[in-house]
């Protein structure tokens, strides 16, 4: 898990080679610099903007996302599949923690594609779409719908022409 | 909470600098296209596809409602019309092998499927009228009707059609006049150049409707008005479109080129063919990532992990992984009404999986109890949305 609550040391002894990454809920992370830049795309270039001395702030990234997110890193860096999800090193074990970190809760996934999204982490992007993917075979879009709490927003002509379209495959 | 004015600057500037929105999410409805695409690359059956862009305006925007991606398909059964010879209702059923459920699609009245290819079915009628449809998207496209074929009813006497008039009976004398015609084009089919570009500009090029006369061929390239006609002196029983040429086989086994852009020139490649002809051999050419297949369709010998679709009109070879719902080393047939079956099958028509490892026939779900009275002719058509 991420160090949390290590606001208490932060200012003093900065720890070599860690940085410190700040949730929108306000939660503080101490991780390895290197483990996120390696994977995390808006990291990397935060720290090389120079944010790498203070708490970055991640706005929209939530405590528990953040955490999820910065396990993948760690793990993916740690087993050298940073190139993303094609990598030859990309053994069992990793296959097993995606497949793990896979069985979120839906908010959860939300949250987790929402976060991979602004962090530009492209293999926990690309883990959290084939997810939602896979969850989405053979539902009608009714099933869609409710699945994904999306409501129907087409006007009665729009909706007309979507039925039209491809109605074989709306039932 | 909210966070104190300095890490507001902060954020300001850090999302300055790396271009970012802070705005949160608020529901899936929201998702940024970007990532809507993301998803959308992932699915792979054309009905989830299709499902996916249905749900809101905000998927169906961020999408294409033709998607490149897609994999490789496994047909769907096109089911007869049962007691309706003419496919009056204006629909038929469609069976997905991978989905195992049967889906309705419109489907023209009075019209008959002399082939399928690609997903694009090549119809006859109402009377000789000729035209391609996509029944997955609806699509259409008008070819020059069949009178116009050259050499269309050379080799057919008048005793010819009394006597072919006279075969049809029951259901299918009611469609006896589209019955004739298509005796005449045995079948059809749409060729295209394999291509590696997915751009839609290549898709769309050199695509060429074959027909199959009683002799030779006759062949329509988008943007002409006519039929051209070649090889009258053979009966081609399958064509393929291959580095250009059109590629046509004899059921013997004499395969000739043709060249189709400037002057039309036949070229016999093969004239003594690597396999010994037997009169109950059905052959075909199919495409495959490795270049063109000849097939000839006998018992015992293994294709490995492959399976191999002979549909009415284009046949193909893919590898069965990644195919859902399906098994390798097994040929999706059905017979064509003109062909004699092997033995162990019975006289009439059939569809099924033809397992090569233990020479067993496995039936669909959706074979219907009287086989005898299909009629039209179930035919496999692979799903595309283009």
């Amino acid at each position: 898990m991420a160090t949390t609550g290590a606001s208490d040391g932060a200012s003093a002894a900065k720890k070599e080679g860690l940085v410190t990454l700040m949730s929108g809920d306000g939660e503080i992370f101490e991780v390895e610099a290197a483990a996120v830049a390696a994977l995390s795309v808006t990291i990397r270039h935060a720290i090389e903007e120079g944010f790498g001395d203070r708490p970055i702030p991640l706005p929209i990234v939530g405590a528990r996302a953040l955490a999820l997110a910065v396990e993948y890193c760690r793990k993916h860096h740690s087993l050298g599949g940073g190139a993303g999800e094609d990598s030859a090193a990309y053994d069992d074990e990793l296959r097993a923690f995606d497949h793990n970190l896979a069985k979120v809760d839906r908010d959860t996934l939300f949250d987790l594609i929402e976060a991979a999204n602004y962090l530009e982490i492209e293999g926990l992007l690309n883990l959290m779409c084939r997810t939602v993917a896979e969850m989405m075979k053979g539902k009608s879009v009714e099933e869609l719908r409710r699945t994904f709490d999306v409501s129907n927003d087409y006007t009665p002509e729009e909706e007309e022409e979507v039925r039209r379209e491809v109605s074989w495959a709306l039932d | 909470m909210s966070p104190p004015p300095s890490i507001k600057n902060q954020i300001a500037h850090l999302n300055r600098t790396l271009l970012r929105s802070n705005r949160k999410l608020m529901s899936w409805y929201d998702l940024p296209a970007d990532v809507l695409q993301l998803i959308a690359a992932r699915i792979t059956l054309h009905a989830d596809y299709i499902r996916f862009r249905a749900v809101c305006s905000s998927w169906r925007g961020a999408v294409s409602s033709r998607p490149c991606h897609l994999p490789p398909q496994l047909p769907f059964l096109m089911l007869p019309a049962r007691g309706d010879p003419s496919g009056g209702s204006g629909a038929r059923n469609f069976y997905s092998l991978t989905e195992h459920r049967t889906y309705r699609l419109e489907f023209p009245t009075h019209k008959h499927c002399l082939g399928s290819s690609y997903g694009w079915l090549v119809l006859l009628g109402p009377s000789t009228a000729l035209s391609l449809l996509n029944p997955f998207t609806g699509s259409q496209l008008r070819l020059p009707p069949a009178t116009q074929i050259p050499h269309l009813s050379d080799t057919v006497t008048a005793a010819d059609v009394k006597s072919r008039l006279s075969e049809f009976s029951g259901e299918r004398a009611k469609s006896t006049s589209a019955g004739f015609w298509q005796h005449l084009i045995r079948k059809a089919k749409l060729c295209r150049q394999r291509s590696s570009s997915s751009s839609s500009s290549s898709k769309e090029q050199c695509v060429v409707v074959v027909a199959f006369p009683k002799a030779g061929l006759a062949f329509w390239q988008r943007g002409r008005k006519a039929w051209t006609h070649a090889g009258r002196y053979w009966q081609f029983v399958d064509v393929e479109f291959y580095k250009g040429k059109l590629y046509a086989i004899t059921r013997g086994g004499i395969l000739s080129t043709i060249e189709i852009d400037t002057s039309v020139k036949e070229t016999v490649i093969i004239s003594s063919p690597p396999f010994s002809y037997n009169g109950s051999s059905s052959v075909y050419l199919a495409e495959s990532a490795e270049g063109l297949l000849l097939v000839v369709r006998k018992y015992g010998e293994s294709i490995g992990d492959r399976i191999l679709i002979v549909e009415r009109g284009t046949s193909m070879s893919l590898p069965a992984s990644g195919l859902a719902g399906c098994k390798g080393n097994c040929i999706y047939f059905t017979d064509e009404y003109d062909v004699c079956s092997e033995g162990q099958i019975t006289g009439g028509l059939d569809f099924g999986v033809f397992c090569l490892e233990d020479g067993s026939v496995q039936r669909l779900p959706c074979y219907p109890q009287d086989a005898e009275s299909l009629w039209p002719f179930p035919s496999w058509v692979t799903p595309n949305l283009w």
